[in-house]
Order: structure tokens, then sequence, then C-alpha cells
């Protein structure tokens, strides 16, 4: 018997996101069929141009009325049709569960929610939990039945992930994912982004990757705006890093910079690589602010 | 500004010691409220900057830090006291009227005084109770507080003449040092009597700080005493008698009331010319005078009570001698049971001895005063009228030293020689011969003389060791009480004196109060401050 202990399979949920559409510029070849416009040449709809007839060629493709103006056999060219590859990476170290309300179960949400939209779209989805190191939780996938063995995976890696506290290191789940070889396709990296080792450590292993990246970060207010006074020793969480802090207005002046400087150059990074940037409040709807990602009910990646 | 508990190098260093202990506190105090974060990512980067209390590292936090240290020293200061100090070149000096038997009046006085001087620069002020003597109840750079307790160590019943006071502080006024003295109450003060003090450049002021009117009466005894009655009668007294006050135009005999043990008194009032009312030949009973004007209770006097002093003879007395006594109306002829013994015996009281039988002194006189001998001698001398005496010629005459020996024992007696008497010697025809001889006797009996009078704000008339005196109450050695009335009223004669506010003196916010003021601000700022999260 399947468990849903994190009520990701809400089926209002679940309608809500098969509403929205993701729509890539143009996948990766060697794709099976389904509904983005690809790079390959092939049975298409949409003309996309001619070449010389070469042996092999299916004589329907052939255009007899050039070969009747100019006497030159060429062939059309149609858009083959083909899938996007979905990968979902829900951030599970320790800063996601340290909550009452985890961020965690959010970046579930979130995960399944995109799922939901990619395996309606014959989209291959694939989810791959990370901490401190990546888990191969399920090989991408398709078919639109799929998404409760994704649901169930995910729970069952995250009631695992959640006993065992471990921390973050992005970097090294993206350098291990990149290892995979898995085809060109949307990486969706939910997490809080609170990567002890810094942006800069993460990207760096992100732009040797040709992944298109959309980046959800869970957040909340007390992120930027920490309720702290006075002499406070902060304890990181997961490394158990500790910082003598008297906080002031000046202190938290130069946090918000930091947090700022922080978030701007992962969206600065996305930006460049035309990919996505949602921050989502874990204080509120998920769908609502997932919604906000997909202009028109689509989502261009 | 100045400190009353402090000096200044104190408060400074005191102030530098405070600076630097809350220094080490900010920096060595490390007391950390452990808060678990999602990461200490950002809080690393913002700490890069802000490294605060690290022994060795740069002190950061120097608006809180001086914050706390304009707090610290601001208690420090007021700890050790600040008072107004005057650099003006201005000695302000209080005058308190202790010529008052009110108690009331004496203590809102006292309050009066305490108010003005707290008001005054305190290195430049000063108190003074004007008694038979002056009275300082506050110097300079002490705390207002002293006043009363000091205030209650000066007994009663003494009062010096105000002009008098005012007369001998104003001396102290120099073109440097001026004076400004303040007269707290009503005193009469004769402006004739003061020193000159130049108008264009006065070195001196005078200022009346005046009673409050529910305090004042509208009238008031000015003079009230006894004298020896003109009649020479020795149980018999005058009573004198004034008032003052209100410009009321009835005849004062009209509105005095005099009663004795709570009966009218039947003698009639006889007015002097230029001078107070008068009551002749009162009974010496002991009785009390009450005296009422126009239905109030403004005063009373104890009359004496005498009666004649009782002699026998012992023995060989000079005739003169009998004679003498049997003239002086005080005196009384008995056989037995006497007062005093006159004689050439041994056991008597008032003794003749032979000149050169044992050398003796002139005058032996052994006085039982626990008094020292020496100090008490010159008031001896005085009571027995021995100045008047011509010792010179006696001398001559005798070609013997003419001394006056005074000795300790255990009863009044007076030796003299029997000779100075005698047809030898011009004593006998002298003026001073009656009255050595009465004098003696009276001294001999312990029948001191009557204070003639006493009157408000003037000194009394004769100053002696027999009496302790004063205007609000005159106490004669022989238990004689005279109580008057204390002055309230202005009289017109009274020297006219400013009655405008107090010049030069800062009545604005004391530096005790200022320095509260200012530390409850700062500490409200410091709160706000915390609150915001803008104090570490």
């Amino acid at each position: 018997m399947q468990t849903d202990p994190f009520n990701l399979l809400d089926p209002k949920f679940l309608d809500r996101a098969r509403a929205l559409r993701i729509v890539a510029r143009r996948v990766a070849p060697a794709g099976r069929w389904a509904e983005h416009r690809s790079k390959d040449r092939g049975q298409g709809l949409e003309f996309r141009d001619y070449r010389p007839y070469s042996p092999g060629d299916e004589m329907r493709s052939i255009d007899w009325n050039i070969y009747q103006r100019l006497g030159r056999v060429v062939i059309r060219l149609f858009e083959e049709m083909e899938d996007l590859p979905i990968y979902l990476l829900p951030d599970l170290s320790r800063s996601m569960w340290n909550e009452e309300q985890p961020r965690a179960v959010v970046a579930m949400q979130a995960a399944i929610g995109l799922a939901a939209i990619g395996l309606d779209q014959h989209d291959r989805v694939g989810v791959f939990p990370f901490g401190e190191e990546l888990d191969v939780s399920v090989r991408p996938t398709s078919g639109k039945g799929r998404i409760t063995i994704l649901a169930d995976a995910l729970s069952r890696i995250a009631s695992a992930e959640r006993e065992k506290k471990t921390g973050t290191d992005l970097a090294a789940s993206i350098n291990r994912f990149k290892g995979l070889g898995l085809r060109q396709g949307l990486v969706v990296i939910l997490s809080d982004f609170f990567d002890p080792n810094g942006a800069d450590a993460v990207l760096r292993e992100l732009k040797a990757s040709k992944h298109k990246p959309l980046f959800v970060a869970i957040s909340r207010d007390e992120d930027r705006e920490p309720v702290l006074s006075g002499d406070v020793r902060v304890r990181d969480c997961e490394t158990g890093a500790v910082a003598d802090v008297s906080v002031d207005a000046a202190v938290l002046g130069r946090y918000r910079e930091a947090y700022d400087q922080h978030f701007e150059t992962l969206r600065t990074f996305v930006k460049q690589r035309q990919g996505g940037w949602l921050q989502i409040d874990a204080a509120t709807d998920v769908m609502d602010q997932l919604a906000s990602l997909f202009e028109g009910g689509r989502f261009v990646a | 500004m100045s400190f009353q508990l402090l000096s200044w190098p104190t408060a400074l260093i005191g102030c530098g010691v405070l600076a630097a202990i809350l220094f080490l506190i900010q920096r060595l105090r490390v007391q950390h409220r452990e808060v678990e974060v999602q990461t200490t990512l950002f809080w690393q980067a913002a700490l890069e900057e802000t490294r605060a209390r690290v022994f060795v590292k740069r002190f950061r936090h120097w608006k809180p830090w001086l914050l706390l240290v304009a707090i610290a020293s601001l208690l420090w200061l007021l700890f050790a006291g600040p008072q107004q100090t005057s650099s003006d070149g201005v000695q302000h000096v209080v005058l308190l009227d202790w010529s008052i038997d009110d108690e009331q009046v004496r203590v809102t006085d006292v309050q009066s005084a305490m108010e003005l001087a707290e008001r005054l620069p305190a290195n430049a002020r000063e108190v003074v109770a004007v008694g038979t003597q002056l009275e300082t109840l506050l110097r300079p750079n002490e705390d207002v507080n002293l006043i009363e307790l000091r205030s209650a160590d000066v007994g009663s019943g003494q009062s010096t003449g105000m002009d008098w006071a005012i007369e001998k502080l104003s001396s102290r006024a120099t073109d440097e040092q001026r004076v400004a003295i303040y007269v707290v109450g009503d005193s009469v003060i004769d402006a004739n009597r003061l020193p000159a003090s130049d108008a264009n450049k006065p070195r001196w002021s005078v200022v009346r700080v005046p009673r409050e009117k529910s305090m004042k009466r509208s009238v008031a005894l000015k003079t009230l005493g006894v004298s020896e009655s003109k009649s020479g009668a020795w149980d018999r007294v005058d009573l004198w008698l004034d008032i003052v006050g209100d410009g009321d135009e009835r005849p004062v005999s009209d509105r005095i009331a005099i009663s004795t043990n709570g009966e009218p008194l039947d003698q009639q009032l006889v007015v002097v010319e230029d001078g107070p009312f008068e009551i002749q030949e009162l009974a010496t009973n002991g009785s009390v005078l009450d005296v009422d004007v126009d239905g109030q209770r403004l005063g009373s006097i104890t009359l004496p009570n005498r009666s004649r002093i009782r002699i026998s003879f012992d023995g060989d007395v000079p005739e003169v001698v009998r004679e003498l006594v049997q003239l002086d109306p005080a005196c009384e002829i008995v056989t037995s049971d006497a007062d005093v013994v006159i004689g050439s015996s041994e056991a008597a009281d008032f003794q003749f001895v032979s000149t050169a039988a044992n050398a003796s002194p002139a005058f032996a006189i052994t006085t039982n005063a626990t008094d020292n001998v020496d100090t008490a001698i010159n008031s001896i001398v005085d009571e027995l009228a021995l100045r008047q005496v011509d010792a010179t010629s006696l001398a001559e005459q005798s070609g013997e030293t003419i001394q006056v020996d005074v000795a300790a024992g255990d009863r009044r007696r007076v030796a003299m020689w029997q000779s100075l008497f005698s047809s030898a010697f011009d004593f006998r025809e002298s003026r001073a011969c009656p009255i050595v001889v009465s004098r003696t006797i009276r001294w001999l009996a312990n029948t001191p003389p009557i204070v003639e009078w006493a009157a408000v704000g003037e000194r009394l008339p004769v100053a002696s060791s027999m009496m302790r005196a004063s205007v609000g109450s005159v106490e004669v050695l022989d238990g004689q009480t005279v109580a008057t009335s204390r002055l309230l009223n202005e009289p017109t004669a009274a020297a006219t004196l400013s009655n405008e506010s107090i010049g030069g003196v800062s009545l604005g916010f004391s530096p005790f109060t200022l320095l509260g003021v200012l530390v409850v601000v700062l500490l409200s700022i410091e709160w706000v401050l915390y609150q915001r999260g803008q104090m570490p």
C-alpha cells in the first residue's frame, strides 16, 4: 500500500499543475516524440528546409515541383517534435527540514507540480534528490501515470533524508549529476541555496553543463530579515559552525547585503543561461507561486 | 559648578576610570545568546566587516560606548553632589532674625533661608542667624540642610540689632568682593545706622525677603520690660510698654488691655513723652502680666519677686555702714534669720578686717560661682561697682597697695578693710561708698539687677554676664522671664529696603536637576536604541 506522508498527490493541486505548460525553445536531438520543437529534421508538420536528395531518402519527401522547374532532386525537411527531459533536483538537506513547516515539503510539492506538467506533455521526468550528495531516485521516465511512482519515490527518499540530517553540497551534487551523462534538458534545482561553499562553487559546476537551469528558491521572510538583536551566537544547523555576532543595524545591513548578493549571483546566472528563476515563500501556497512562473500558462525553457 | 563630596580633579579622574572600565567591559563582555539558524553563510560575510569585542581587534562600538560613558559620567557627577558656583565676585549672606519667639514663624524663616540658599551659588553663600552674636548656620560649599540642623542648636531668646549685623557684614565688602545681604523677615532696620555706600558703585546691597502675608500680624509689641521704680521703692517696679503696627488712629491706651492672673490691672497707663507707655509702682510679687491689644495676646512678662534683704550686724560694724543699711530701702535689719550678716566676726558675710593685722587685701571677695575665677573677676568687680573706687587715692592715704582679691569658696563673702570706713580715708565721703555697700549687700543676697527694658530689633541696653537676655525672651538670672512678641510689621521708621526679586542670582535649574534630567534623557535614548536593535 502506497502512502503519501507529504500530501504530494493532492488531486486539486495536480489538476491545477496540468493546466500549465512548459515550452522548450528547442530541445536537444535524439529525443522521443513529444510536443517540443527539436533540432532534429524529420516527419513533423512544419516545413523547415531543403537538402539534396541522397540515396536512402524517402521518395515521398522529394519536391517534385522543384525537380520540374530546375531539374534538381531535393527533398523537403520538416521539424521533428520531441520531448524535453526535466530533471528535478529537490534539496533534502537538514536546513530544509529544520523548521516546523519544512521547506523540503514545499520543495517536493513544487517538484511534483513540475513533474505533473512534464508528464502530462509527454516529457520525461527524473528525480535526483540531493543533500551532501546526489541520489538517483527515479531515472527519467514518461507517461502520465508515472506521477504516483515519482511521488512515492520522493516520499521515501525524503523520509530517509529527514532522519539522516545531511548537509548541503550542491556543487558536488551537480558534479555527480553531470557525470550521469543525461540528455540535455531542464535542470530544476529546488533548494534554499544555503550551500556553505557559496554560490560561486555551485555556478562553477553549472557553467560546465549544457542543461537549462531553473532555480526554485524556497525561502522565508526571516531569511533576509532575521529577528535577532543583541549579542547572539548563531549556530549553523547543518555544519554546526558558530559565529558570535552583536546584532545592530549596521550588522543587519551587511547581512542583508550578503544575502542579496548571494541570490543576485544566482539570478544573474540563470538569466544569462536563459533559464528560469522562481522564489517561493515557504509560508504561502505553493501552486499560486508556481503559476507565477508560467506567464500566460507557459514557461519557455 | 562645584561638588559637595568630591573635588574637581577627583570627579574628572572618576569619569576617566569609568570610561576605561566601560571600555574593557565593552571589549571583554561575551554573553551570547545561542540561536540555531539555517545557515551562517551570510552572518560570516557580515562579520568579516564587524569583528567586535575581540581584545586585539579594532574597537568598533564607539557610539554606544560614548553613550554609556556619558550616562555613567553623569551619574558619577550626580553622586559628587554638584552645586552652583559664583564667578561674579559677589558674596551672598542671608540673615535670619533670631529675635523671635514664635516657633511657627521661626520654622518658616528657616525654610525661606534654605530655599534662598539653595538658589545661591554654593561657593559664595552664607547663612547667619542674628542673635546676641552672629551664629553662622551655613558656610560656603556646605549642604543647605545643615541650616536646619544647626538652627536647632542656636538657643532662642537672643537678639542683636539687625542693622548692627548688616553693618558688620558690609564691612567685608571690597571693590572686588561685593556683598549681597538678604534679610529674611521683617526686622526693624534703621537706615540711618547703616554704613554709607557709594550709590554709583555699591559695594554691598540689602534685599528683604518678605515673609508670607499670613505670617504677619497687624500689630505687635515693640517694647516690653520693667525698670527700677522711680520712687526708689525696692519692692516696686515700673513697667514699660510700646506697640507698633497697623496705623490705627485710636488712642493706644484704649486698645491695650493688661491683666494679671486673668484680672484686669487697675493701674493706669502713663504716656511718656517720645517714649513708651509706662505703668508705675507695680508690686514685685512675681505675678505675670499679660498684654493684649485689640483682644490679641501679644506678650507677657513676669514681674520680679522681690522681698527686702534681711540684714543683721555681728560685732564691730563701721557707723557709716550701719547708716547706709538703715537708709537702703531694700534692707531690713533683723536680729536673727538674716540673709546677709555684716560684722567683724569670721561668720559675717560682709566682714570688716583690720588693715595691718594679716596684710589682707583691701577687697577680698569669695565667690561660689563655678566659673573660672579669673574670668569671673571682671563681672564681679562691675557688679560690686569697685571700679568707681578711687584706688589711687586710697593707696596714697594708706601707704599700702589697694588690691582686689577674688577666690572661690562655698559661699559668697566680701571682706574689706575696716579702716576704709574710718576718717583716715576719704572713701566714706566718696560717691562710690554707698554704691559699693549697697551693691555688695545685693550681691551677697544674690539679687541681680533688673534688665530695664528690651526692644525688638535693638541691642539690649546692658550687656552683662548677669543676664542672658534678648528681645524675644528676656531671662534674668533670678529666674524671672520677660516674654515679648515678635515685631511682624515693618514700622514706618524702619529703613526702606528693596523688596525686589533677588538680583544677580540664577534661579534656573540647579546643576543637580539639570544632570538628573540629562541622565533620564540619555537612558531613554539608550532604551529606544536597544529596542530598535541598534545597541550592541
